[in-house]
């Protein structure tokens, strides 16, 4: 039996090509899992052990510039945060990491309750006793918020009693802790800086595997995904999930409501610099940190150049609608009543055009 | 003459064969020539040829001439044996792989048409089923969504306010993670990802008087929860053969968890009500939303179906169907098919209705009341704790627009699809599945019937593989009951995928597939000695179907 030359050329370049093409994909997720998700991680741990030194130096020597100082330290470390909602599947859900740091609505009623009894020293907080005796409503980023900012704005330092300040450092503690666990289980510990490992052996905190190796090996023993596509799925999935959450919940329920409460955040008037920062996270998905072209939008673009476009478009068009509006939120939701409208829009667009994507990606 | 000699040499040859394939021991074939065994009166009655049952598979000897499959030890019911007494008059219908296009055929739409997606990630049972997007509701889902995932908090009218006094959680998937079940657990007191309720109740089932079904643990000051906690002790399970296999090897091979099998009990920490002497705690396990409004969608009359063909034939699988409770919103009595013991009939009225309620104690107004008893505001009273407030109607603490939509997203949570059913050892394991009897509760398909919430959901062809009755699964499995209805065991292959662990069964005893099995005794015991004797290979197949589901 013979072989035209033509063809078996013809079958050797399409055997080339999906070689190649898997080969990209596996570049792709080990760009995606590297430079994204665990440099995001491990900057966000760092950041979380800055505030935990900032909320204890407060404690120990309260005046507005340490607290300035803190409330510094934790929109920084809230900053990497919102910058990892496009990836809160995987450990961040199952290991309860999304709901110990970022628990929302605040229970300002309950926290009020505590409160008096750290005041009426009926109660000494340390980590050990947020991170064991307290629901998650008492933990993460809003209850230290809710320390630190009122009205949108930090606190005078002379209004905060001794008893919210060792609890705020008790907070800062078990935040990094639960930052530093989030890292561990995506780097691995074995991969994980001495003090941080101390840390999380101090406060018993134990990870297991690396989810970074598991996506970057997809479709081999030992990874939960049974292919690079399933992977790369999962990723177009978070970025939609979380768009569809501005949609639906951190921008549409105040546009809906016009109620300040619903507005995340409010207590430091931060809403809109948390949306900001999710899209900043789907995009560092989509288009890579430092990727040099191995990126989701690689992948889109090389089966459609349109539907890759527009992805970028609509992140582009969302950050500018969410730039536009009134800063904080929960005090301007009437004067940005047509521009949130068009920011949800917007979101809406990045969305559908996400989906479209993904459709091309894993097809 | 000689028609008449060769039927003799005929039947004794029978019954050599079956003598010897009925003899099964200890896991070990062994010849057995015994002679002494009969044939149930029932089989001679009905004028059908039937193997002898030695007496040596009679768990009372005495009685010989038994008819009751409860006589029967679970190791000799054989594979033949489940052809006649398990799987009659049941159908196996094959549905195609592949359709005409080449596309994955109807096998893999394990939620029919309008209940499937094609999602394998950690997302899998988050998706809104094509119902929903094709009626234009994926918002209303969407906005249901936040409502299962939002944390309630105390006080009123603020958004997401009523928690309490007393709750168990402040949020749905707090017990649902990934949307599915949550895992085994030490700490009671773990809030997320935690997969247990606990009941207080007596020996024959029932709650202790003061108590509520589910028990709360946690309040808003000023009020005091029932108990201030439930611990849990875990211990070791050794069955008769010493956790092995017939092959020697053990149970759970070459895991972490070799020869292992555990499982948990509990008690009260710090009840705030009196408890009888012989009172008990059994905590169970929280179960899955995806899929739910499907199997809402099958008929009582499909279930009374079922459950009389497997009363109609002589076999050790026996269900029970759920009691007829009478459904406000259709102004009559239907059939108990949700939750471990079928307490509830209908999506409407629960188990995600009831458990969002039971859960935060937020009131609305189709459940206006407190989730609490009169014994609990006594208590309160006696130590001067007003709780006058509780003793009327609530004012609703979630609007019924939020509700409707919170049902939309409960009714729409579609199922993922099947995957890897080409892979021959997946086509073997289904092969296994239906012969040792594991389809009899774990029924693979349904034909739903006319659905009023969904239309999209009536007639469709599903397969969730549960039978929707309940079953005793014998004292190694006593909680409050030891009946539980067959879960569905649809998506169940994803759920080290979407909430990172593989914990199952009633109390989550079983850590895997082969854990789960392992655990089933009672009607189910000889399908689990079949398990046991298929040869290794058999049962990795068997486990990759399951996983392919």
């Amino acid at each position: 039996m013979k072989i035209e030359k033509s063809k078996l050329l013809c079958i050797s370049m399409m055997f080339l090509s999906s070689v190649v093409f898997a080969a990209d994909e596996q570049s792709i997720l080990e760009n995606y899992v590297e430079n994204t998700v665990v440099v995001t991680y491990s900057n966000m741990s760092s950041a979380a052990l800055d505030f935990a030194s900032a909320a204890k130096k407060l404690k120990s020597n309260p005046n507005d510039a340490n607290l300035k100082a803190a409330a510094e330290q934790w929109s920084k470390t809230r900053k990497f945060w919102e910058q990892s909602e496009a990836f809160l599947y995987g450990p961040a859900a199952f290991a309860s990491l999304d709901p110990h740091l970022d628990s929302w609505p605040l229970d300002k009623s309950q926290l009020d309750t505590f409160i008096d009894s750290l005041n009426s020293g009926k109660v000494n907080v340390d980590a050990a006793y947020v991170r064991g005796g307290l629901g998650a409503a008492f933990r993460g980023f809003h209850a230290a918020e809710y320390i630190m900012f009122r009205d949108g704005k930090v606190r005078l330092a002379k209004d905060i009693s001794k008893g919210e300040l060792a609890y705020l450092s008790a907070v800062a503690d078990v935040i990094a802790e639960d930052c530093i666990a989030l890292e561990a289980w995506w780097r691995g510990s074995e991969n994980m800086d001495k003090k941080k490992i101390s840390i999380l052996e101090e406060a018993e905190i134990e990870t297991s595997g690396s989810y970074a190796n598991e996506m970057k090996n997809a479709g081999k023993t030992g990874s939960r995904y049974e292919s690079s596509k399933e992977a790369i799925e999962e990723i177009f999935d978070g970025c939609i999930d979380i768009v569809d959450e501005l949609v639906e919940s951190k921008l549409g329920t105040p546009a809906k409501t016009g109620n300040p409460m619903e507005c995340e955040s409010y207590c430091s008037g931060t809403s809109i610099i948390d949306v900001r920062n999710n899209i900043i996270s789907v995009r560092n998905s989509y288009e890579g940190i430092g990727s040099d072209g191995k990126n989701i939008s690689a992948l889109v673009s090389l089966k459609s150049k349109e539907a890759d476009q527009s992805v970028k478009n609509s992140i582009e068009k969302a950050l500018k609608d969410i730039d536009s509006l009134k800063a904080p939120l929960f005090k301007n939701l009437a004067e940005n009543k047509d521009s949130l409208k068009t920011a949800i829009a917007s979101c809406k667009e990045l969305s559908e055009s996400l989906g479209k994507a993904k459709e091309i990606a894993v097809d | 003459m000689l028609n008449f000699i060769k039927k003799y040499i005929l039947l004794y040859i029978f019954i050599l064969i079956v003598s010897v394939g009925c003899s099964r021991n200890n896991g070990k074939h062994e010849t057995n020539y015994e002679v002494g065994g009969f044939i149930p009166k029932s089989a001679v009655a009905a004028k059908v040829s039937h193997p002898i049952i030695p007496f040596s598979a009679l768990k009372i000897p005495e009685k010989r001439d038994d008819t009751s499959f409860k006589n029967i030890k679970a190791e000799y019911i054989k594979d033949s044996c489940v052809v006649c007494h398990v799987n009659n008059k049941m159908n196996f219908p094959k549905p195609a792989l592949r359709g005409k296009d080449g596309k994955k055929g109807e096998a893999y739409y394990l939620g029919g048409r309008a209940g499937t997606v094609f999602t394998s990630n950690s997302k899998a049972f988050e998706q809104p089923s094509p119902a929903v997007v094709d009626a234009g509701l994926t918002s209303k889902f969407k906005q249901g969504e936040l409502f299962f995932e939002g944390n309630f908090v105390s006080g009123k009218n603020i958004p997401f306010g009523g928690l309490g006094p007393t709750y168990m959680k402040t949020s749905c998937i707090a017990c649902h993670p990934g949307y599915g079940r949550a895992r085994r657990t030490k700490d009671f007191s773990e809030e997320y990802g935690n997969g247990y309720i606990a009941t207080v109740h007596n020996p024959d089932g029932s709650i202790v008087k003061g108590y509520t079904p589910m028990l709360q643990i946690k309040a808003v000051k000023p009020y005091l929860p029932y108990a201030k906690g439930v611990k849990i002790s875990w211990h070791e399970f050794k069955d008769k053969y010493g956790n092995r296999y017939p092959d020697g090897s053990f149970y759970n091979e070459g895991k972490k968890t070799e020869g292992s099998l555990i499982y948990p009990t509990a008690d009260i920490i710090e009840p705030l009500l009196p408890l009888p002497k012989d009172y008990k705690v059994s905590i169970e396990a929280t179960i899955g939303i995806y899929g739910t409004g499907l199997l809402d969608a099958i008929t009582d009359e499909s279930i009374l179906d079922e459950y009389k063909r497997q009363h109609s034939i002589a076999g050790p699988v026996k269900g029970v169907h759920g009691k007829w409770i009478y459904e406000p919103s259709e102004g009559k009595k239907r059939l108990g098919k949700f939750a471990w013991h079928c307490l509830r009939a209908t999506l409407d009225n629960g188990p995600g209705s009831n458990g969002f309620y039971n859960t935060t104690n937020v009131a609305r107004s189709d459940r206006p009341h407190l989730y609490g008893t009169p014994e609990w505001i006594e208590k309160h009273r006696q130590l001067g704790i007003d709780v006058e407030i509780f003793e009327k109607p609530q004012h609703p603490e979630i609007s019924d627009e939020d509700y409707e939509n919170f049902m939309v997203w409960h009714r729409g949570l579609a199922v993922p699809a099947a995957r890897n059913l080409e892979k021959p050892e997946v086509k073997s394991g289904m092969e296994i599945f239906n012969r040792i009897g594991c389809a009899s509760c774990h029924k693979p398909e349904w034909t739903t019937g006319q659905y009023k919430p969904f239309p999209a959901y009536s007639n469709q062809v599903i397969r969730p593989y549960t039978d929707m009755l309940m079953h005793d699964m014998g004292p190694e499995n006593q909680g409050r009951f030891r009946t539980y209805r067959t879960p569905p065991l649809w998506g169940r292959g994803l759920m080290h995928k979407t909430a990172g662990h593989t914990d199952m069964f009633h109390d989550l005893r079983a850590r895997d597939f082969e854990e789960a099995i392992l655990w089933h005794f009672g009607e189910a015991e000889f399908a689990r000695e079949l398990f046991r004797n298929l040869s290794k290979k058999d049962r990795t197949y068997l486990i990759e179907f399951l996983k392919a589901l």
